[in-house]
């Protein structure tokens, strides 16, 4: 039943081929809305308790002479990353209805198939079938980008295509070579579910999971990104629409961090497990990187894109600490970031469509001109700057307590992210928002009722999931629980 | 057999109806013929013939020659492959109006060659079907009479090709020498027994066959004459030797090496290896300089060819099931990129700027069949890859990761067409699509999305 969430918006995406005009937007809202009803649904009707691995779990033979099937189920985790992905599409359909991009069926059937897409690679609990959707995703944020884009676009958004696609045909080899090591069926064949690649990694020896682990990790640090493998996406994040930035900022970042918990630790158990800290430190020189450059930039979406580096860093990081407290302040803190930097970019875009710039310097005063977007704004980035009683707080501080429980100087090097944060936001905030009205902002006009309804929606999310955290833990505990079985976590 | 007999009396029968000018007459024949013929070839036609002309076919030398039932997953490739090409020929024989009919039949005798060269069990029949497909190539790469690079191309076409043909009945003749047989069967006890192995001659003689057959799928170091043979050539035909013409020479590759000479894969296996990554990096890093859709196409079957390469290196038992996967959504890809470029007429990418607004669907189609040709899921492209690399893996790791770098290069030629075709401003007027190429192109598109999704019946037809 939980495959409707994917073939929902992939029946939606085709119907766009013949819709022309201005009716897209309407039906492009609908079927989100519809989506995240179901998965909302579903929400409902998951069991924290239960003891299965997967709930609402699907399987039906594929290709079966490969060992492949169309198999696919919810644990608490994915179950975050879908809801996430379901109640964000909607938002960011509706951030776009203020200035509709050209060919608006065009735009809105890629959303929809990335939404489809991203519903399966959270969902797939086969390796080829997370592949396939993997892969999907790529395909209409490449369009997106690269047609509704800003200046240059063209050479950054090859750039990017080609960056996760080289990054992709790595797993793919990774997963074959599992594949080829897991027992042979009754059937004469190999299997590629989740399970059996899990059991081939672990009859592997260490040198066997190193490759496995390398060849991995090569997709999800492209993605994630993770230094020295960010380079495409400062560039990217810039030159892409509005909504665009929001799906791979909001959503396409986190299918690394999912797949990182999904589909590269249980592969490499032993490896990491003893110690293995070398993703820790690239992760945590993409914290201080990230946050060093922000604090140098001058165009908001450059500053808000080297913010999302530093942050997913830490994220990163508190995952290969392979503890309790990363792995849960990980969870929280994909949704949490998925929410933050979706508001933050919507900030920066509505301010960009009044002004016409997202340089800092030509911004100011804001605050007299916009009162109600200036405190919604102040609301997300104190959420980004993990103020306690936001939602940036809980998971920032699991992070950190799980990386010093690792590694003290590591800890305290991380922790120079929530400084460059204050200063790279705050100084955002500061210079576009207070100061003098420049000609610029002198003619700004307020938030209108759908724009004040969408900001006012994620700033309340970021109080309530700062104030009350509670449903996400209870949604991720048994998953975590599960992992920490499997991986004998510390 | 009577697949056989069939094709070669349709094709005269094509060429008488030129001599009685009966122009209209020949496509509506021809596709009819084929179909009929791919029925037959499908259903009960291939597996009852232990009796022909009142004899059996276990008493008749001839008829033992080869055995079209061994690699039906090839044959029909072939046969469905030389269909969607005829019935897009139907725009793509413009150029020679007069000569439709001549042009017709001799592209059904060069697929009778295609599939005498992927079911042979004599070698004999190997060079005979090579010869076959080839002598009537070389005219249709020439058939261009008033374009000087069509000439060209027929020419260096048939030039090279005699040369390389000349290596292959060498290298024929000595295996005979040392073996004293032209028989696969007893060639392969030859080898299995392992007794004069070792013999130069018959090593020789190897050597000669791998250069021969290597020449006619356009593999480094023998891949010169691709690019200016592809580019001079009319379009039409230029899709006929990228897709039937690679078929039928990678049958014969990989059952004159994966099959006959199989025990001894250990000796040739690291060759076609070291080929193999030449191949392809020569195809792929040549492609991304290309300006010119046509040429680019081109080297991608260079690069193409060095893939499936590969697969004949691992010598494997899945060689055939890989290769005809890799082959089908290699020439469905293939096929659809050339109806594109037959349609527009057009070569070069600048020509393509704005496609997306002149013709939508064009457009789509254009993307989808490179998006499948460089091996994106959930396209066939994808699949065919997939399970190269599953095959390969075992035994060349570093040829798979040699592969997928490749790939990530080739993501970026095949990129440049879809932004010239969807981001870049040209000019605007609509293009009129014939609706013979609708159908091929919708067939290839329907066939990617499909073998992508369930390729199970291909691989059980191998």
């Amino acid at each position: 039943m939980a495959v409707l969430l994917i073939f929902i918006p992939l029946f939606a995406s085709i119907l766009f081929l013949f819709i022309k005009g201005n009716m897209g937007k309407m039906i492009a809202l609908t079927f989100s809305v519809i989506n995240l009803i179901f998965s909302i649904y579903l929400l409902s009707s998951f069991d924290t308790q239960s003891d299965e691995a997967f709930q609402f779990a699907f399987n039906e033979p594929w290709v079966e002479s490969l060992g492949i099937s169309f198999c696919g189920g919810l644990d608490g985790i994915s179950l975050l990353m879908v809801l996430l992905t379901n109640f964000l599409t909607p938002i960011i359909i509706l951030s776009s209805w203020g200035k509709t991009p050209e060919y608006p069926a065009a735009f809105y059937g890629l959303i929809l198939l990335m939404q489809a897409g991203l519903n399966g690679v959270f969902m797939a609990t086969d390796g080829l079938l997370f592949y396939v959707f993997w892969e999907i995703t790529l395909i209409p944020i490449w369009f997106i980008c690269a047609y509704w884009g800003g200046e240059n676009r063209i050479p950054v958004t090859i750039k990017f295509f080609i960056y996760t696609f080289a990054g992709s045909l790595f797993m793919l080899v990774g997963l074959i070579y599992l594949y080829l090591n897991t027992p042979i069926e009754i059937t004469g064949n190999h299997n590629f579910s989740w399970e059996a690649l899990q059991m081939a990694a672990r009859s592997m020896d260490a040198a066997g999971q190193q490759i496995v682990f390398w060849l991995i990790f090569m997709a999800f640090a492209v993605k994630i990104p993770v230094f020295p493998f960010h380079t495409w996406q400062p560039e990217t994040y810039t030159v892409s629409p509005a909504p665009g930035t929001m799906l791979l900022s909001g959503i396409m970042l986190k299918m690394g961090i999912y797949g990182v918990i999904r589909w590269l630790l249980p592969f490499s158990p032993d490896l990491v497990s003893s110690g293995y800290n070398l993703p820790i430190v690239l992760c945590i020189i993409g914290v201080v990187y990230g946050g060093w450059i922000a604090i140098k930039q001058t165009d908001m979406k450059k500053i808000a894109a080297y913010s999302s580096l530093s942050h997913v860093g830490l994220i990163a990081a508190g995952i290969f600490t392979l503890t309790i407290d990363g792995l849960q302040g990980a969870v929280i803190q994909m949704v949490n970031h998925g929410i933050n930097i979706v508001g933050l970019f919507l900030a920066i875009e509505l301010i960009e469509r009044r002004t016409g710039t997202r340089d800092l310097s030509k911004l100011g005063g804001i605050a007299s001109k916009a009162p109600k977007l200036s405190v919604l704004f102040m609301i997300i980035v104190l959420g980004s700057l993990a103020v306690p009683l936001t939602n940036g707080f809980v998971g920032e501080f699991l992070l950190l307590k799980s990386i010093y429980s690792i590694n003290i100087y590591m800890a305290a090097i991380a922790g120079l992210t929530v400084i460059f944060c204050a200063v790279y936001m705050l100084r955002l905030y500061n210079l576009a928002i207070f100061g003098d009205v420049t000609s610029h902002t002198a003619d700004m006009k307020d938030l209108n009722a759908r724009e004040t309804i969408l900001m006012g929606i994620i700033a309340l999310l970021v109080i309530i999931l700062g104030v009350y955290p509670q449903p996400i833990f209870d949604i991720s505990k048994q998953a975590i629980e599960t992992f920490q079985t499997t991986l004998t976590l510390k | 057999m009577k697949l056989l007999i069939g094709l070669s009396v349709l094709a005269v029968i094509t060429m008488m109806m030129g001599l009685f000018k009966s122009r209209k007459f020949v496509l509506p024949v021809v596709v009819l013929g084929l179909l009929g013929l791919l029925y037959i070839a499908s259903g009960y036609g291939c597996y009852c013939e232990d009796k022909m002309f009142g004899m059996y076919i276990n008493e008749h030398q001839f008829l033992k020659m080869f055995d079209i039932n061994k690699n039906s997953g090839l044959v029909g490739l072939i046969m469905i492959s030389g269909l969607l090409i005829t019935i897009l020929a139907h725009k793509g024989f413009n150029y020679t109006e007069n000569h439709r009919a001549d042009m017709h039949a001799l592209m059904l005798f060069s697929m009778c060659g295609a599939i005498i060269a992927v079911s042979y069990t004599n070698m004999l029949m190997l060079f005979l079907g090579i010869e076959i497909m080839s002598i009537p190539l070389y005219i249709m790469a020439g058939s261009n009479k008033h374009d000087a690079s069509s000439n060209e191309s027929g020419l260096k076409y048939f030039l090279l090709g005699a040369f390389a043909t000349g290596f292959l009945l060498f290298g024929l003749a000595l295996i005979y020498g040392a073996t004293g047989s032209f028989n696969i069967n007893q060639i392969y006890n030859y080898t299995h027994n392992q007794l004069n192995v070792s013999e130069g001659i018959f090593k020789m003689g190897v050597v000669f066959t791998m250069v021969g057959l290597l020449f006619k799928i356009g593999a480094a170091p023998f891949h010169f004459w691709t690019p200016d043979v592809y580019t001079g050539a009319p379009n039409i035909i230029t899709s006929f030797m990228s897709t039937v013409v690679k078929i039928a020479g990678f049958g014969a590759l990989i059952f004159f090496f994966n099959g006959m000479l199989h025990p001894l894969g250990e000796e040739w296996g690291k060759t076609f290896a070291i080929i193999s990554a030449a191949t392809m990096i020569l195809g792929n890093v040549t492609a991304v300089y290309q300006i010119s859709l046509k040429r680019m196409l081109a080297w991608s079957s260079v690069a193409h060819a060095g893939y499936l390469l590969m697969t004949v290196a691992a010598n494997g038992n899945n060689v055939p099931k890989a290769v005809v996967l890799y082959l089908a959504a290699y020439s469905l890809g293939s096929i659809a990129a050339f109806a594109v470029l037959i349609t527009t007429g057009k070569e070069n990418f600048e020509d393509y700027n704005g496609l997306g607004k002149r013709n939508k669907w064009l457009a789509i189609a254009l993307t989808i069949s490179l998006l499948s040709l460089a091996g994106v899921p959930p396209l066939a492209g994808f699949m065919g890859k997939y399970y190269l690399f599953t095959t390969v893996y075992e035994q060349y790791p570093w040829l798979v990761i040699i592969a997928i770098c490749t790939s990530a290069i080739s993501i970026y030629y095949y990129l440049k067409c879809i932004i010239a075709a969807w981001f870049k401003k040209g000019s605007e007027d609509a293009v009129q699509v014939p609706l013979t190429t609708v159908f091929v192109i919708l067939v290839c598109i329907l066939g990617l999305i499909a073998l992508g999704l369930m390729p199970q019946p291909v691989l059980d037809l191998a």
